[in-house]
């Protein structure tokens, strides 16, 4: 796969990043290298393959093992399953936290983080 | 009493029986700190008064006879992308060159509860991204072992903070090989566990699905030790493991007998280094005369591993790293403006450009080119009209990945193989071809992607004589640059079947008993 200047700016536009000329020139390289690379892919066999998507998950587990956790009843083994919770506030981090948080950003006044508006005129 | 042969255990009966308080063990290495760190720079931040404080408190708690936890009063140090509370957090970032976390990472409070004592905070990659240590933003950490060398990464400091005596355990992160592979090239024992095993609250996100809490130690006994305090499921981490976090004890009462080890036909290939190939060999040896039954098994996508791993992992890294826009936390070039003019301007002036124009400023100018590259790879396997062709391939040849370390499991114990292909390289070597550096990852990230434990255990040196250029070029440098000959870690590394962590350990331990490499030790510079 190569890579040109044109997709290396696109590439960073979508990443919020600024690159100079000569950094435009060097990814684009470096990028076109990784990307070769990683056609080796392109040689496996993935016909009915599910995607595995996390390292925890049943449905990626396949048959032969996966993460699979002991039952608490002995019998079996079961996957390790999404942990939900209500969404209620379960610790109160006080006052002292708050502020330690606010006044950890670049702008900010007593209480509130302070930035430009997201919102155009 | 020699403390950096000691083990956790045997410390711990020292500290009982009164025969060493906390707080001279603390100021020990506070002292070697101060002595050796100028050349290797294993550390960020050298937190000597909460050492004091901490060491204090743990004699206080061993005073009243409750010192029934192993890890009261030992010194440790911590990788910086485990975030330490009202300790300067930076994650070898220059973006967050100023953070001061107002929380502890879940393994720290952990640690904490027992009254460890932190020594510091470790040197590593920018955001853990890095092979070699070269992409600190904070520059790079050096091998103890030799100083024109690279420590691996990403988690080097923490590994050279253990290899030269300046920590007896250390915290790091691994998400492609970043504890196995720097504790095998600077010959220390490093554990990744089983992704769910530790907690990954507080350790800023890389890429979630990989990252895992490891620790680093001179024994494996220490290791194992450090990881039963920091097990176990975490509420704030959802992907934290709700099996019960009492361990399984495997006790091979002395011998290897009834352990099948694999060794991958796939291994041993071109790339792999010869001197390392052959140590590697001799310890399979060394487990097979241990009583361990030697079997060949095959990972037929050995072969695509890595380049699966360059797909997921950057994908993950572009959106993890979105956090990073310098308005919550972080550097901002407003604050930049700011020191040059009055705050109200600087608002102003701001206002007359969009969000995403600040957004870019700060972004391109904190953050490392390693991480730049990363994210707009990252950006690019997950952009419209790629993602099947990258991200959808690479998560099935993962699945395949995990299904032939599931099958090879069926028939043996542990898998055994080189952690890296050669010895550490030097510094400079490979920062000009990321591709290259990449490749140093390819015997430990098959482990990330399936999820598995993995532990990279000391098992031998190559000694290589310098090049005449060489020795003209170090002349009058560091004592461990003008020897004749340069010493050079090589590690064993052992990856499980799932949750079998301390099965790793009982095999780890008898190769570590038979061998005793551990009493190698760095010479070093004062």
């Amino acid at each position: 796969m190569k890579i040109n200047k044109k997709q290396v700016k696109h590439m960073a536009e979508l990443a919020k990043l600024e690159l100079t000329e000569e950094e435009i020139d060097k990814r684009a390289k470096e990028f076109s290298d990784i990307l070769s690379y990683i056609e080796k892919l392109d040689e496996v066999d993935i016909k009915d393959v599910k995607p595995m998507t996390q390292p925890t998950h049943k449905a990626s587990a396949g048959t032969a093992g996966g993460t699979w956790l002991p039952r608490q009843d002995g019998k079996g083994i079961e996957p390790l399953v999404n942990k939900l919770r209500e969404d209620k506030v379960t610790r109160e981090q006080g006052e002292e936290v708050k502020k330690k948080f606010v006044s950890l950003a670049p702008e900010h006044s007593d209480e509130f983080i302070e930035t430009i508006s997201p919102l155009k005129e | 009493m020699e403390i950096l042969d000691l083990t956790i255990k045997e410390l711990h009966e020292e500290l009982v029986a009164k025969k060493i308080s906390a707080r001279e063990l603390a100021d020990f290495y506070l002292s070697r700190m101060k002595d050796y760190d100028g050349d290797i720079k294993s550390y960020l931040k050298v937190t000597e008064e909460e050492a004091k404080e901490m060491s204090d408190k743990a004699d206080d708690t061993l005073r009243q006879a409750q010192g029934d936890s192993m890890l009261t009063g030992i010194p440790g140090s911590i990788k910086d992308v485990i975030v330490t509370k009202d300790v300067i957090s930076t994650g070898g970032s220059r973006i967050l060159e100023n953070y001061i976390p107002p929380y502890d990472a879940t393994v720290v409070k952990k640690l904490k509860e027992q009254d460890y004592v932190l020594l510091g905070k470790n040197n590593c990659d920018e955001f853990a991204q890095g092979s070699s240590n070269e992409n600190s933003g904070f520059g790079p950490t050096k091998n103890p072992w030799d100083l024109s060398r690279v420590p691996g990464g990403s988690s080097g400091g923490s590994a050279a903070s253990v290899a030269a005596g300046l920590a007896h355990f250390a915290l790091g992160t691994d998400t492609g090989g970043s504890v196995r592979q720097p504790a095998a090239l600077c010959s220390v024992v490093g554990l990744k566990p089983t992704y769910g095993r530790v907690s990954r609250y507080g350790l800023m996100a890389m890429a979630s699905s990989l990252d895992q809490c490891g620790v680093f130690a001179r024994r494996v006994d220490d290791v194992e030790q450090v990881l039963r305090v920091i097990e176990g499921e975490d509420a704030l981490d959802a992907t934290s493991s709700t099996r019960p976090s009492k361990f399984k004890a495997f006790d091979l009462a002395g011998s290897l007998k009834g352990i099948k080890v694999g060794v991958p036909k796939e291994y041993f290939t071109k790339g792999l280094d010869e001197t390392v190939e052959k140590i590697v060999k001799d310890s399979i040896s060394k487990l097979e005369e241990l009583g361990a039954q030697i079997k060949e098994v095959s990972l037929p996508n050995f072969e695509y591993a890595l380049a699966t791993y360059y797909i997921i992992m950057p994908a993950e890294v572009s959106s993890n790293m979105a956090r990073y826009e310098g308005i919550r936390y972080g550097k901002s070039v407003a604050t930049l403006r700011q020191a040059q003019g009055d705050k109200e301007d600087v608002m102003v002036s701001l206002s007359n450009h969009d969000l995403e124009d600040l957004y870019k400023a700060n972004r391109s100018k904190f953050l490392g080119d390693e991480v730049k590259r990363r994210i707009m790879l990252g950006t690019y396997v997950l952009s419209a009209g790629y993602y099947d062709e990258y991200y959808g391939k690479a998560q099935k040849v993962r699945q395949l990945i995990r299904q032939d370390f599931a099958k090879a499991f069926a028939d043996v114990d542990v898998i055994a193989g080189p952690a890296t292909p050669t010895p550490a390289f030097k510094l400079g070597e490979k920062t000009a071809d990321p591709l290259a550096m990449y490749l140093s990852d390819i015997y430990t990230v098959p482990a990330n992607l399936a999820g598995l434990p993995a532990i990279s255990v000391p098992a031998g040196f190559i000694t290589q004589r310098r090049s005449s250029k060489e020795l003209a070029e170090f002349r009058g440098r560091e004592k461990t640059l003008t020897q004749p000959d340069t010493t050079l870690p090589v590690g064993l590394h052992l990856i499980g079947n799932w949750w079998e962590d301390y099965k790793l350990f009982e095999v780890a331990r008898l190769f570590e008993a038979a061998t005793e490499i551990y009493k190698e030790k760095p010479s070093l510079n004062e």
